[in-house]
């Protein structure tokens, strides 16, 4: 199987799981938070192929690229599904959800670095959760996400 | 043969009484500049030391006396870019006195830095992102040099002091991002929206949102009054 025919069922596979647990729940961020788990299980399930995405491919050529960019807009979505629960919609910043991908894979990529400094993913969702919240919600709703155990499953 | 004007010189060959240090570092320029243009325009993984000795008009044993290899040719125009960079930054940051300031002409002194060179900017934000595990390690040391600067923030009030333990790598991670799409798709032309929502979202976290958006108007303003 060659790189972009790997990547793709990757990512069909990842989009899959993250999203089923995002459709489990009604309301965001609960919506964000059951698939954040998700989403960090699946990371701490495949580190190999996690590697392959981040390191291998993310900015390997165009056509991964659109491959990259097609995966992440389902993410930014749900992300951005905060500003239809914003108090003030306006004061969002445009590119919020943008820049929480953004966050979200500077801190997950040193999990995929193999540097010697990975980080457990699911120990890191309350942080994560804590950056995707605090534009939308703001800095109490976020503050409250440190707080919040993962699910018991 | 004439030479394009925007061309470096080569160095004759043949006799020329050249010292061997000033011949390896004209021979090191015009690397550097080949890479730099091949990189940019065809990604690091289509460009191979042969286009770069070509465009360089270098030597393959000129090239590996300096170099290794593609690799090391590639991180040391990285870094090059890096600390080139990083000066412009520390001059821009000495002319703020209060941190949020400083952080806005960082912000705003980066930013000038892409929109002038795209290529440059390429080089140092994603194609060093595809030069595997050590051009990996290589970017994440420079959102390390980064963070100390943005920490200084939680000082600032007792509600900033207690925020995620890993807030300022990911500020630096979703602003890099950002640039980095912008770059990648070719639409980094204007400074100003990014630079108002760069601040934001650097210094939100630590001074709150209504502080943060009067800090972005302001250095925006006095940028407008410079132009």
């Amino acid at each position: 199987m060659n790189d972009v025919a790997k990547l793709e069922e990757l990512i069909a596979d990842n989009q899959r799981i993250v999203r089923r647990a995002f459709e489990s729940e009604d309301e965001w961020p609960d919506s964000l938070r059951a698939g954040a788990y998700a989403q960090a299980r699946w990371i701490a399930d495949h580190p190999q192929e996690v590697r392959f995405m981040m390191l291998e491919t993310l900015w390997a050529s165009e056509l991964t690229g659109a491959l990259r960019d097609q995966f992440l807009a389902e993410y930014t979505a749900m992300i951005d599904a905060g500003r239809a629960v914003a108090p003030d919609p306006d004061a969002v910043p445009p590119m919020a959800a943008e820049s929480v991908i953004g966050a979200i894979i500077q801190v997950l990529g040193r999990y995929s670095s193999g540097q010697g400094d990975e980080r457990d993913p699911v120990a890191a969702v309350p942080e994560m959760m804590y950056l995707a919240v605090r534009p939308y919600l703001g800095e109490e709703a976020a503050r409250r996400e440190l707080t919040i155990p993962p699910p018991s499953d | 043969m004439k030479r394009a004007p925007d061309e470096a010189p080569v160095v004759p060959l043949g006799r020329h009484g050249l010292a061997p240090d000033v011949v390896a570092a004209h021979q090191r320029e015009r690397l550097f500049e080949a890479t730099v243009e091949l990189v940019a325009k065809r990604g690091y993984r289509n460009t191979s030391v042969d286009q770069i000795v070509k465009s360089a008009r270098v030597g393959y044993v000129a090239f590996y006396d300096l170099f290794d290899g593609k690799e090391t040719c590639f991180l040391a125009a990285f870094d090059r870019i890096v600390e080139e960079a990083a000066e412009a930054v520390a001059e821009a940051i000495a002319s703020e006195e209060e941190w949020p300031g400083q952080i806005a002409a960082a912000l705003g002194c980066l930013i000038d830095l892409a929109i002038a060179d795209p290529k440059r900017a390429r080089i140092a934000l994603v194609e060093v992102q595809a030069a595997g595990p050590t051009g990996h390690a290589r970017y994440e040391e420079i959102v390390d040099r980064a963070v100390p600067l943005l920490r200084e923030g939680r000082q600032l009030s007792e509600e900033a002091a207690q925020p995620s333990e890993t807030l300022e790598e990911a500020v630096l991670g979703g602003i890099v991002w950002i640039v980095q799409q912008q770059l990648v798709k070719g639409e980094l032309r204007e400074a100003d929206p990014l630079l108002q929502e760069s601040i934001q979202i650097a210094l939100s976290p630590y001074i709150g949102d209504a502080e943060a958006k009067k800090v972005a108007a302001a250095t925006l303003r006095s940028r407008a009054k410079r132009a």
